[in-house]
């Protein structure tokens, strides 16, 4: 049965997992020292240098920023089998977003079955799709962390948290706590789409988003209710809209602030962790 | 007093207009020596060759002057609308209303260059955050917050989803320094897929009916909040003549880039070009002085193709230029390099497409809007810059990189590959152009003299084999 690798928590995920076609996250590497591109970000580049892997995988991805869509279109060009389908995810939000994100679920149920998926009941109750960050609570500086989606290896940066002295106690990395789809558990349930529509498109707050507010008013109680103490901001090069948004969380919550800018390194250089190692003494 | 055409550099040009007033040259209120705009400190001027037709001069004082005209519709109690990113569909909407006037603040991008980095805005746009990896639009952020380069806007308006991301990124920046901004949408333009409904749009490509209502219901939107701000609604009669006012303008242009591409030896040059691209996209804050200005510059050059005469040698090579350049100046290097420039996708292509006078309003500015080649795939746009390229019979092409532009960073490649696939032996270059790109001159112009070198080389052969 062909795969479907996904890449996006604004992708509806369980809407996807109905058509009954195995699912599983599409983790991109950093490429160490051989980038090409001046100007494209390391999950792009990494998205085009990694195409060749996914033969016989379909692939989904959430056209969420500029150079995820111009590297989608790239692989799709490059590609002579149809299996790359870029979902646009608006990035604004009202009746006519919600219409138009509905519409590119029936586009994508369209394709899954072109690809052997079966078109699933409406009437299905999701069975919500746990693939986010366990969240870890232990002892240490509580921190906050935010950013996009972290490259493989990356992950990392939580152990190196933890090692100097500090406990994520709110996880706004992409595939943290943060992009954890809200399912309502008051509201009555009407059909499978609307379901999943609610708990992503409309409750993951995202980079993207214009206006933007939902991000920082997350953030923001995460702050109040946790005690956190710190701010650690995770970015990668050439990624415009997270670098930005960061400095205006930063400046929102009042918090002391770390930001890390990756690059294409195949895992945390010494600079980088003896930065969270003096930010977290500095905090402590 | 008539005057061979050529390019003339500052100095002359006021000494020339000197002479033509005496002649009895009747300007425009805004009209007046191109030397003035350097004394207030647009000081690239300088460094710039212009076009010696009065209707030339009138060009650059319309657009040299806009600061102004905001300012004076300011006084005159007319609510201004500042646009951002769409380049050429939002107007369409705000003119359509009489009290209002609608301009872009991205045009602040081209100011650092113009007065060669005195006004600071780059400056200003660091210490908010946003650095020179960013594209130099940041420029915009920096006179938004020192409030000296266009008068703050009373609705600011933003397209997002398919623009690229750092537009989106500052216009964020610019909504936290406290503007308050109404985001409407463009969605990632795609092909329709099998028994799809689908719109062929004015730019000539296809899209999906639910792309295009999806921009037609913030186009809705918008309308809402334009009628608000003129104190009433928005008619479709008021929409029908603004757009067919644009679509006159949008001739204009269409046209002299049309006897531009055609004439031998080139009538006017890719600086004025440039500005007459620019044009279409807001009409300067004044739709009518728009239109007289090109009508202006029509009849010149027509009475310039007719005697045969024109601004470059007869065997300046024909190129089609990708991307708008930060420095202006560029613009007369690649003619110092031995090129003409026959045709450009300066990024508002759309905004020279006819509107669709036959539907609804709001349909047609929607399908302007979707139809931005911007806001589709670099696939999508190299198909059509190649059919351009065959069209105006261009010998070569330059694309011109954006410095920091999140499409820059691997769409030249594209564009690249299709044109080579297309047109096997077709020179193609591509360079960076910054604000100020004195320092790299010298790269730049080795670049394109090779390209006009291969491109002269071909048309020799071709000619020796016929």
């Amino acid at each position: 049965m062909t795969t479907v690798l996904y890449r996006g928590p604004q992708l509806p995920l369980e809407w996807m997992a109905a058509h009954g076609l195995p699912l599983a996250p599409l983790l991109l590497h950093p490429g160490g020292g051989a980038t090409g591109h001046a100007g494209m970000c390391p999950p792009a580049e990494a998205l085009l240098r990694e195409a060749g892997a996914f033969d016989g995988a379909l692939v989904v991805l959430a056209g969420a920023c500029d150079q995820i869509r111009r590297a989608a279109a790239n692989v799709a060009a490059g590609s002579s089998r149809d299996t790359l389908f870029l979902f646009h995810v608006p990035a604004t939000r009202g009746p006519a977003a919600t219409r138009f994100y509905r519409d590119e679920c029936l586009r994508l149920s369209r394709f899954l079955v072109r690809w052997g998926g079966t078109v699933p009941a409406l009437d299905t109750v999701p069975a919500p799709l746990t693939d986010t960050r366990t969240p870890r609570h232990g002892p240490g500086v509580p921190i906050a962390v935010v950013g996009g989606p972290l490259l493989a290896g990356h992950e990392e940066l939580y152990a190196a948290i933890e090692r100097f002295g500090g406990a994520v106690a709110a996880d706004g990395i992409e595939g943290g706590e943060r992009t954890r789809p809200r399912f309502p558990t008051d509201a009555p349930f009407r059909d499978l789409l609307d379901a999943v529509i609610a708990a992503r498109f409309d409750a993951i707050p995202d980079v993207f988003h214009r206006p933007n507010d939902a991000l920082c008013d997350w953030l923001s109680e995460c702050v109040t209710e946790r005690g956190i103490r710190g701010l650690l901001c995770v970015s990668y090069t050439w990624c415009d809209l997270w670098r930005v948004e960061q400095r205006h969380l930063a400046a929102a919550v009042e918090l002391p602030a770390l930001f890390l800018e990756l690059d294409g390194e195949t895992c945390l250089s010494v600079r980088t962790i003896t930065r969270i190692e003096a930010f977290l003494e500095s905090i402590s | 007093m008539m005057a061979l055409p050529e390019k003339i550099d500052l100095e002359t040009w006021d000494a020339r207009h000197a002479g033509l007033r005496r002649a009895g040259l009747t300007e425009p209120w805004y009209g007046g020596p191109l030397g003035r705009h350097a004394a207030d400190g647009d000081e690239r001027l300088r460094a710039l060759r212009f076009d010696n037709a009065p209707a030339s001069l009138r060009l650059w004082n319309l657009v040299l002057t806009e600061e102004d005209r905001l300012q004076e519709h300011r006084d005159q109690g007319k609510r201004l609308v500042g646009a951002m990113k769409d380049l050429g569909a939002v107007p369409l909407l705000a003119f359509a209303a009489p009290e209002l006037v609608c301009f872009y603040p991205d045009g602040a991008w081209w100011t650092p260059c113009i007065m060669e980095c005195t006004d600071g805005l780059l400056n200003v746009a660091d210490r908010l955050g946003i650095d020179d990896t960013f594209c130099p639009v940041r420029a915009m952020l920096g006179a938004f917050e020192t409030q000296r380069h266009f008068p703050i806007p009373d609705l600011l308006t933003c397209s997002t989803g398919t623009a690229c991301d750092d537009f989106t990124a500052i216009a964020r920046a610019l909504e936290r320094l406290g503007h308050p901004i109404l985001w409407w949408e463009i969605p990632h333009r795609r092909t329709p897929g099998p028994g799809e409904e689908s719109v062929t749009l004015p730019t000539g490509f296809t899209a999906p009916r639910a792309q295009l209502t999806f921009v037609k219901a913030g186009l809705e939107r918008l309308c809402a909040a334009f009628g608000e701000l003129a104190g009433h609604p928005i008619t479709t009669g008021g929409l029908h003549r603004s757009i067919l006012t644009a679509n006159r303008v949008r001739a204009l242009a269409e046209e002299l880039w049309r006897l531009v591409a055609c004439a031998t030896p080139c009538p006017l040059p890719a600086l004025e070009m440039l500005l007459v691209d620019v044009l279409p996209v807001h009409f300067c804050s004044d739709p009518a002085e728009t239109q007289a200005t090109l009508q202006e510059l029509v009849a010149e050059v027509r009475r310039r193709v007719a005697a045969g005469a024109g601004v470059l040698a007869p065997d300046a090579v024909g190129v089609y230029w990708v991307n708008p350049v930060a420095d202006l100046r560029v613009m007369n290097l690649v003619e110092e390099c031995g090129a003409r420039i026959v045709g450009a996708d300066f990024m508002f292509a759309h905004a020279r497409a006819e509107v669709p006078v036959d539907i609804e309003p709001l349909e047609a500015v929607a399908q302007i809007a979707l139809g931005d080649p911007m806001a589709g795939t670099a696939q999508d746009r190299a198909r059509r810059i190649g059919r351009e390229i065959a069209r105006c019979r261009a010998e070569g092409l330059v694309v011109s990189r954006i410095p920091g532009a999140s499409h820059c960073a691997s769409e030249g490649g594209v564009i690249r590959d299709e044109i080579a696939r297309r047109f096997p032996h077709l020179p193609v270059t591509e360079i960076e152009v910054p604000p100020v790109a004195d320092a790299c001159f010298p790269t730049l112009r080795t670049r394109i003299e090779a390209m006009v070198e291969i491109a002269r080389e071909r048309r020799n052969h071709a000619l020796r084999r016929h």
